[in-house]
């Protein structure tokens, strides 16, 4: 016989009661390998949805313009032969996002945010899920979602709202504001589900994304951009290795960038822009490229009037240039045949035609009225500034060259001036008949002439300085064209790795695999402890087993040896099979995660997927921790003395000293209360051991200042609140603790007394019988307790301050935003005008307050996306907000009444020379998604529209706001990093409660075709609290399924309590006591543990939310009420379980049974 | 006066084969003031005898009455306030209380009945003043000697003046000394206090002690 064998005899002897024991160990194993699998779970399936939303693709290209779509047969080639023998593939794609709604319908549904993907059948190929049938013109595929929603079938057909494309920014005077949208009506052939191709994204978001697909073809013609894509996908690169750049065998042509080299009639090349002003990367690349030939920039500007004194000529070009003096770009002759110095600062020359008609001499003021080259909410603002006439030349030679003015469509396609479509106001009455001769014969010709740097100080703007580069060449331009080289990622051509993004960003934001472990800690511990519980008791039912060993010579180190490989291999045994129940509890959690947690996750997305090391992790961690319970429970059990085993003496009053006996005095009538209430609060009686009273005094007094102290000490938010949760964490333990040394110290009162209320007297010396025992139930309901409790003080069903312009909508009501840019400010009355509301309903909308904000198109890094955002989304802070202020702060410096005028401070560069900016986000956002832990002073690195690195520094915090998920940035700032940006799409409205909805269904109406939504700031606080809420909810149920454990163990100690004392039990029913009054008193006896527990739980609770609930107007009490009433309620039904087993054993049998 | 009657008793326990007879139509009376040594083998059924005069166990059939109550016909809670009111047990173990303290446990049996009066305390002190543990009334069952326990056991049957006092083995984990303290004890306070006195021993020295004998073999009661 060895030890082993030993330990195996026992196992299998004493089965039932190490199954039990395994239980509690199996549960913690299943629970903490069920959290790791639910982390496994989250990446994975993050990862499955990255890998099936993107099929083959590996890289996308999505410009902000339209190029070539031959530009993708050329890479298709030049990757195949970097790559040869590799599938690789180049795709292209017209992607833009629009609305669609639903088409003859009264009341049509309308869906915004939807992607509208032009393809051919090129693309089905790089995945699963197409449609069956090949699209043809006029047809739609909607998946899943977006045929849901506007309920539509195969065979109904849809609207689709396009944004049309526009090369001229609309931000400038002669961008269209007006007009930029375009309906067309499509068929839908097919509805595809969300699988697949079917949820195509180039975002990376769990949430299935709004799809329409079209031929390629035909959105292109829509588009009016024949030939035309904004989009290529790369499939078959990924495996090219590490330093593969797809971006170099990208070989744009100028035309790509919308640039044209012409040789004009001068004989000159003249390179233009579509965009009527050079992109000021690519004019600098261009002049870095052409540096050996003579190049003359010019910069072309309409003017609205050209005056002198009383006589003016309207709707004239002014070209900005330093004069040549060599052809073809030269000489500019005067007229009175003087050298033509160059033009200063502060002067103009006219041609000779202007100068006529102004009857204008050199040396007179010449006024120039023109529109401010940047536009807001599509707002003209006209400036007039004065110059010199320096010089009146010769409309002749360079100076009658209309290709110095750039082609304007609209304007210079039009054979008279009565004929232009411009975008801006045209005054018709004041274009005279010489201006219509000028116009016929010389087109737009320039009439005047000022320097270069005098007119790139009028009307340079953030998208650009020159109308066209004049170089002069020999060249043919397309040799011209072909020597330029233009890195493409300055001009925005840069392949995103969309599937390496997508799958690093699918570790998430959170760490789920933490976040249950989390949410679970209070299972584990329970199962843990139910473990060591359910072991001592089976050692103490074993007392005499294990004191005949130690009679029979066995060391104490041999005994312990032999608990605790007895308890190893329990603990082994149960954890193997709690890490295998981890699947089936990980399978539990998503089931919670797709049903009554559904808002935490958005979307039922999640999968179960199984990884050895967690498993492995789960069994070890799990056996680890067991085994240090089995230890700390062997270790007292091997001290006692082998008489005290052999007596069965293991537990409660028999095994311990001697003690001296309580003040049993019986002789007065004493109120039953309040030694209850002393026996846990402090001392009713002198102590029994020395210094008990003292320690006790200390422990008390701990308590009390404990939180008095922390209330006054300087800390932030977060560190009170940790720091209040740690005290009422300490503040439990010292309560467990008082308990214990009251219980162990029998002061818990005389157990019966002259009158009435016995029973529960005798009830609290009952359960005292065990002090360790008790106190260890009693504390597992605490910690539960404790930890639902303080949590619930974090769930908040509305923020109180909703509406306050100090809470986190900033006063607003609602919050619109538009697919498309809208360029008219739906708050002034020229932008409602512009819009076309109604008469009848200016009314109401005069009374609102609207902000709009510029929008740069990024990730949500709001709690609803469960990714890493890459690229956040960037909003544009105007000077209005800025001015009004107003909003929730978490954290800004001290003495800084409106934190939102620190977006306007200029910050240094930083050690690295980027450029920094101030910003401003949610503090949700910058913790949990963005991981910005320490705050203000924090910075985040992100790329400019060319390609260039800048810093933002958080200046201050926003509380619980509007803008989660958003990075809020200076409006200037966001148009000098991002300059393609063009109207608002964003807007925050300020208006009356009741007026609301009114309001909002009115704006829907007319900005519809923008695929404009508009939700209260209410609901959208709302949604952010519901995922907070949902999170808690998950904490909090399985912070109960921890408690409903630790009800089991307290049932479970009753229970031994029953079978141990059954003797008694049997005794007291055969002196008379009832059937009834031993329940009663078996049921108190738990129930008094029970609501020690609570009431420590409740107490310690308080204590970690305090700060909470002084802040907090509102907190969830009833709530509170219920779910303590129902722990009180799985307790009492747990005790009367106990009692019922108790009343169920024989009476003979008990009473004669030795004890 | 009282009288305990046991007419025809009978106790079967089912089991997987036939019932088995434990008491076979034992019939018995005692009055006030008598007292009663049954005797005999290990499983003769005496301690059964004694749980179902005690009403812990109801017959199989037959009658026990006590003052010609039946208490067989009582409901449980019934049942247990007549136990409580007129029946004492002093069993070979003494199921004390480990958690209460000596005077404590005397007092158990009041709560069973609902308040705890002054006139119960006062009985109390006086029972264990009678039976030597006037100095030990705040001790622990714990520190208490086994004769000591046995007394305050005796001391706790007889709070609630019983009519009929049962004893199952009272001396049978004593030593000779404290066995003879506790059997006088019994005997001294039976005749005090006019009680019926039943007592079941293996002990031949404790029965001699009584004034009626009985021998219980295979369930049969039969004057020894």
């Amino acid at each position: 016989m060895s030890i082993p064998t030993l330990i195996i005899r026992s196992l299998a002897f004493h089965w039932r009661m190490n199954c039990a024991v395994a239980f509690g160990g199996a549960v913690a194993a299943a629970v903490l390998t069920g959290a790791l699998l639910v982390g496994d779970s989250m990446r994975g399936s993050l990862r499955a949805l990255t890998l099936e939303r993107l099929g083959r693709i590996d890289e996308a290209l999505l410009a902000d313009r339209f190029f070539r779509e031959a530009l993708t047969e050329e890479l298709s080639a030049a990757l195949s032969a970097a790559l040869p023998g590799q599938q690789v593939e180049a795709i292209p794609a017209v992607i833009v996002s629009g609305s669609l709604s639903q088409a003859d319908r009264v009341t049509a549904r309308q869906i915004n945010r939807v992607s509208i993907i032009g393809c051919d059948e090129r693309f089905w190929t790089l995945g699963d899920g197409g449609p069956r049938q090949a699209l043809g013109p006029g047809q739609i595929v909607l998946n899943q979602p977006v045929a849901e929603w506007l309920d539509v079938r195969p065979g109904d057909q849809v609207l689709l709202h396009l944004p049309r494309p526009a090369n001229i920014p609309s931000d400038s005077p002669l961008g269209k504001k007006t007009d930029t949208t375009r309906t067309v009506r499509a068929t839908v052939t097919e509805v595809i589900p969300a699988v697949g191709l079917g949820r195509f994204a180039l975002q990376a978001a769990q949430r299935s994304p709004q799809n329409a697909y079209v031929q390629l073809q035909w959105l292109q013609r829509q588009l009016l951009q024949p030939r035309r894509i904004n989009c290529i996908l790369v499939a078959g690169t990924a495996s090219a290795g590490r330093d593969w750049n797809t971006g170099k065998l990208l070989k744009p042509s100028l035309e790509d960038y919308g640039i044209t080299v012409a040789r004009t009639p001068r004989g000159y090349l003249n390179i233009t822009s579509d965009r009527l002003l050079l992109d000021p990367a690519a004019e600098q690349q261009l002049l870095r490229s052409l540096g050996s030939h003579p190049i003359q920039p010019a910069l072309t500007y309409l003017a609205n009037t050209i005056a002198c004194r009383d006589r003016s000529v309207p709707y004239s070009t002014v070209t900005a240039i330093d004069f040549a003096s060599h052809p073809p770009l030269g000489p500019f002759l005067p007229v009175d045949g003087k050298p033509l110095l160059p033009l200063g600062e502060g002067e103009i020359a006219l041609n000779q035609w202007t100068a006529e008609q102004l009857q204008a001499k050199a040396g007179d003021t010449i006024r120039l009225s023109y529109y401010e080259p940047e536009s807001a909410h599509g707002q003209l603002r006209e400036t007039t500034v004065e110059f010199r006439l320096a010089a009146i030349v010769s409309l002749s030679g360079p100076a009658a060259d209309p290709d110095l003015t750039p082609t304007v469509p609209g304007l210079t396609d039009k054979r008279s001036m009565a004929n232009w479509e411009a975008p801006f106001p045209l005054d018709s009455s004041r274009i005279r008949q010489e201006d219509e001769d000028y116009y016929q014969q010389y087109g737009l010709t320039p009439k005047a002439f000022v320097s270069l740097a005098a007119g790139r100080r009028l009307w340079a703007s953030r998208f650009g300085q020159t109308t066209s580069l004049r170089v002069a060449a020999d060249q043919t331009p397309d040799v011209l064209a072909q020597s330029v080289n233009i890195d493409p990622a300055a001009m925005g051509f840069v392949f995103q790795p969309v599937k390496a993004q997508g799958l690093a960003a699918a570790k998430g934001t959170t760490p789920f695999s933490v976040l249950f472990a989390a949410f679970s800690s209070f299972i584990i511990a329970s199962g843990v402890l139910l473990m060591a519980l359910l072991f001592r008791l089976s050692l103490e039912r074993r007392a005499r087993e294990l004191g005949l060993l130690l009679a029979l010579g066995w060391t104490v180190a041999k005994l312990r040896t032999l608990c605790i490989g007895e308890g190893l291999a329990i603990a082994a045994l149960g954890n193997a099979f709690g890490a295998a129940g981890g699947i089936g509890y990980a399978g539990l959690m998503i089931l919670g995660l797709h049903t009554w947690w559904l808002p935490a996750i958005g979307t039922p997305f999640l999968k179960l997927h199984v990884s050895g090391v967690s498993l492995a992790a789960g069994f070890f961690v799990g056996t680890a921790v067991a085994t240090m319970a089995i230890v700390a429970a062997v270790g007292r059990t091997a001290r006692l003395s082998p008489r005290a085993l052999l007596a069965g003496q293991l537990a409660g009053w028999a095994a311990r000293p001697s003690l001296p006996s309580p003040a049993t005095t019986v002789a007065a009538d004493k109120p039953l209360f309040p030694p209850l209430i002393r026996s846990c609060c402090g001392p009713i009686s002198p102590p029994q051991t020395p210094g008990g009273l003292w320690t006790e005094l200390i422990l008390v007094l701990f308590l009390s200042a404990v939180p008095a102290i922390l209330w006054f000490l300087p800390l932030d938010e977060r560190m009170r609140a940790g720091t209040f949760f740690f005290a009422g964490a300490t503040t439990l333990l010292v309560l467990l603790m008082l308990l214990w040394r009251r219980l162990r110290r029998g002061a818990t009162g005389p157990a019966v007394c002259v009158g009435g209320g016995n029973l529960l007297r005798m009830a609290l010396r009952n359960a005292a019988r065990n002090p360790m025992r008790s106190a260890l139930s009693a504390g597992l309901l605490a910690a539960a307790v404790f930890l639902i409790v303080a949590t619930s003080a974090f769930r908040i069903d509305q923020w109180p301050e909703t509406t306050a312009v100090s809470g986190g909508s900033g006063g607003f009501t609602l919050v619109a935003e538009s697919e498309i840019p809208v360029h008219y400010h739906p708050g002034t009355e020229e932008g409602r005008q512009q819009i076309g509301f109604a008469p009848d309903e200016l009314s109401l909308l005069e009374n609102s307050t609207v902000i709009a904000l510029r929008v740069k198109s990024g990730d949500d890094a709001s709690c609803r996306n469960l990714y890493r955002p890459t690229e956040p989304r960037i909003l544009g802070v105007p000077d209005t907000l800025i001015q009004r202020g107003g909003f929730a702060w978490a954290a800004k410096p001290p003495d800084c009444p409106n934190p939102w005028k620190l977006l306007r401070q200029p910050l240094p560069v930083d050690r690295d020379g980027l450029p920094q900016f101030p910003v401003i986000l949610e503090k949700n956002t910058a913790n949990y998604s963005l991981h910005l832990w320490k705050g203000l002073g924090e910075s985040i690195e992100l790329r400019d529209s060319r390609g260039r690195a800048v810093r933002l520094v958080i200046v201050a915090l926003l509380d619980a706001s509007i803008f989660q998920g958003d990075l809020l940035i200076h409006e200037d700032i966001l148009l000098r990093l991002f300059p393609e940006i063009v109207g608002y799409r964003m807007f925050l409205v300020q208006t009356r409660a009741d007026q609301a909805a009114e309001v909002a269904a009115i704006w829907q109406r007319y900005l519809a075709e923008y695929g404009l939504a508009v939700e209260t700031t209410a609901d959208r606080l709302a949604g952010f609290l519901a995922v907070q809420n949902t999170y808690l909810s998950t904490f909090q149920s399985l912070g109960g399924l921890g408690l409903l454990l630790g009800t089991l163990g307290l049932a479970a100690v009753q229970l031994r309590n029953a079978i141990e004392r059954r003797g008694e039990l049997a005794l007291l029913r055969a002196v008379g006591f009832s059937r009834r009054r031993l329940s009663l008193m078996v049921v108190a006896e738990n129930a008094l543990l029970l609501l020690a527990g609570l009431a420590m739980g409740v107490v310690a609770a308080a204590v970690a939310v305090l700060p909470q609930w002084t802040t907090r107007a509102a907190v969830p009490s009833v709530w509170l009420a219920a779910l303590l009433a129902g722990v009180i309620a799985v307790g009492l039904v747990a005790g009367l379980w106990a009692a019922a087993a108790m009343l169920r054993i024989p009476l003979t049998p008990a009473l004669r049974e030795e004890h | 006066m009282s009288r305990l009657t046991v007419e025809h008793v009978s106790k079967q326990y089912p089991t997987r084969a036939e019932p088995l007879s434990v008491l076979r139509d034992v019939n018995l009376t005692l009055h006030s003031g008598q007292n009663l040594a049954i005797v005999g083998p290990s499983g003769s059924g005496k301690s059964t005898l004694l749980a179902v005069i005690g009403t812990l166990e109801p017959p199989s059939s037959g009658r026990v009455s006590l003052d010609d109550q039946d208490p067989a016909l009582l409901d449980e809670p019934s049942l247990a306030a007549f136990r409580n009111r007129h029946i004492g047990f002093v069993f070979q173990d003494h199921y004390l209380l480990p958690q209460c303290s000596v005077l404590e446990n005397v007092l158990v049996p009041t709560v069973a009945a609902g308040r705890t009066t002054a006139e119960a305390l006062q009985r109390a002190r006086m029972l264990l003043e009678r039976v030597g543990l006037a100095h030990r009334l705040d001790h622990r069952p714990a520190e208490l000697s086994g004769g000591e326990r046995q007394r305050a056991a005796i001391a706790r049957a007889l709070i609630n003046k019983p009519t009929l006092l049962l004893a199952d083995e009272p001396t049978g984990n004593l030593d000779r000394a404290s066995a003879d303290v506790v059997a006088r004890l019994l005997l001294e306070l039976q005749r005090e206090q006019q009680m019926m006195l039943i007592v079941v021993t293996h002990s031949q020295r404790l029965a001699d002690m009584m004034e009626r004998r009985m021998q219980l073999e295979n369930g049969v009661l039969q004057p020894l």
